[in-house]
């Protein structure tokens, strides 16, 4: 499944991110570096989850680090 | 009924390390995840938690049966308890206010997502969705805000602040420096009916902090001339936790005699070598005014505004939290996730300084200043949620 950016960014605002923070992230920088904390990431990860009947392991999500990352993940995945 | 004793025995005797790296899943608590319970609170709290259920299997199976404690619990594939959580009957007289904590993770699941599982599973299956829960209170500590930002998002709201609560030796290794703050945060899920008598005293305060959540009150406000009746005797439940050094008052009804019995209680707190008192004042009767006039001159500082703390029934009264420090305190750095969160903290602080510069009452100075503006939450990786440690009754 092929997954847009904006929809990713979409479902970070899902998460409880704040949508300026969502909208102003780089899709190429890992998240955590800027600004998404430890409570928005699994939120963010249990969401893709649910949505897509994808399965991410702790191992597998936290080698997600970008938005990019994700979107390739779900291309592959779901 | 197996004893406590007993119970610590058998799980010293069959303590095992878990093995790290499954994947977790969360879910209701089960009567046969029991002895798993059991050894996580044993890894994390050794033998010293000062309640029994976590540790005797039949208690914590019988508390969820009964429903006093609704425990829910993060597993592997191996059938290991590796997290849990709960909302369970605490402080509060009302039997319909749940707390909700006791989150902890054994330390091979520390640093994965095994807390945001949890916390998940709580905001799908039992956030304002538990029969016989009225309302919901958290202590997220303010040493940092991720405690804080889960509740929030779960529609619990900032209504004081248990400035101090803590001891730094319940946060070793977290690089905190002095007692630590809690914020209080309330949800109410079924607000009812009930009389709110103002309390002139500390009216502002309750007043900026009753339109957060949709109550129906019959307003009063309690006249200061209003005394209880002649005779009456204060109706009063105290709990001294002593690893934190807090006395907690619960005054259900502040008699004639409210005065000397608080004073009685300060003294008795002071000889325990205690830092706080705290008083949560039923808000209920007619003479609120009196009473909260007799906590003020002995000077207690507001603290917060709790809906539904006292009602037996669910619906209030409502209580007010008040609290002195009973020698100088060191704070430790207080850091809020809302811009509500930072007006509580503004207010709390506000009035301690008043009690300081009427009464001459203990003060407690941040070891750092305390910012005005909420923080936004530090980028960090994964990582459990320290639990605010319980403290045992002397």
């Amino acid at each position: 499944m092929t997954m847009s950016i904006d929809n990713l960014r979409g479902l970070l605002e899902e998460a409880g991110v704040r949508p300026e923070l969502a909208k102003s992230l780089d899709p190429a920088a890992p998240m955590l570096r800027q600004g998404i904390d430890s409570i928005d990431f699994p939120t963010f990860c249990a969401l893709l989850e649910e949505r897509f009947g994808v399965s991410l392991d702790d191992a597998t999500a936290l080698s997600l680090r970008t938005l990019n990352d994700f979107a390739r993940f779900l291309k592959e995945n779901a | 009924m197996t004893t406590r004793a007993e119970a610590l025995a058998a799980i010293k005797k069959n303590y095992a390390e878990l093995t790290p790296g499954q994947k977790v899943t969360a879910r209701r608590f089960e009567p046969a995840d029991a002895p798993g319970v059991a050894r996580l609170f044993y890894q994390v709290y050794g033998d010293d938690y000062p309640v029994d259920e976590p540790y005797v299997p039949e208690l914590l199976i019988e508390a969820n049966k009964t429903g006093r404690i609704r425990t829910f619990i993060v597993t592997v594939a191996d059938g290991s308890v590796v997290g849990q959580a709960a909302f369970y009957q605490s402080s509060p007289p009302n039997k319909r206010f749940y707390e909700y904590g006791q989150m902890l993770v054994d330390k091979a699941y520390r640093g994965t997502f095994a807390v945001a599982r949890l916390h998940q599973f709580a905001v799908k299956n039992m956030f304002g969705q538990l029969e016989g829960v009225d309302a919901e209170f958290g202590e997220a500590v303010c040493h940092h805000t991720t405690t804080q930002k889960m509740s929030r998002g779960v529609k619990y709201i900032e209504c004081g602040l248990e400035l101090g609560l803590m001891p730094q030796t319940a946060y070793a290794g977290e690089g905190v420096t002095g007692r630590v703050s809690c914020l209080l945060q309330v949800r109410v899920n079924a607000p009812g009916q009930g009389v709110l008598q103002m309390p002139v005293c500390w009216r502002k305060q309750v007043q900026a902090l009753l339109p957060r959540w949709p109550l129906e009150r019959d307003e009063h406000f309690s006249d200061p001339a209003c005394r209880p009746p002649d005779g009456s005797a204060t109706e009063m439940a105290t709990q001294h936790f002593a690893f934190a050094g807090v006395t907690r008052l619960n005054v259900s009804a502040a008699g004639e005699d409210f005065a000397d019995r608080l004073k009685a209680e300060l003294a008795g707190a002071k000889a325990r070598g205690h830092a706080l008192v705290q008083t949560y004042l039923n808000l209920g009767a007619p003479w609120t005014s009196n009473a909260a006039e007799v906590l003020r001159q002995a000077g207690f500082f507001f603290a917060g505004f709790v809906p539904l703390w006292f009602g037996p029934e669910g619906s209030g009264p409502d209580a007010l939290l008040a609290q002195r420090f009973l020698s100088p305190q060191v704070l430790a750095d207080i850091k809020t996730q809302s811009e509500e969160g930072a007006a509580v903290v503004a207010m709390v602080l506000a009035d301690m300084a008043r009690a300081g510069r009427e009464f001459g009452s203990p003060q407690a100075a941040p070891a750092v200043p305390v910012p005005t503006e909420p923080l936004q939450p530090e980028p960090v990786l994964p990582e459990t949620v320290q639990p605010k440690t319980a403290a045992p009754a002397e």
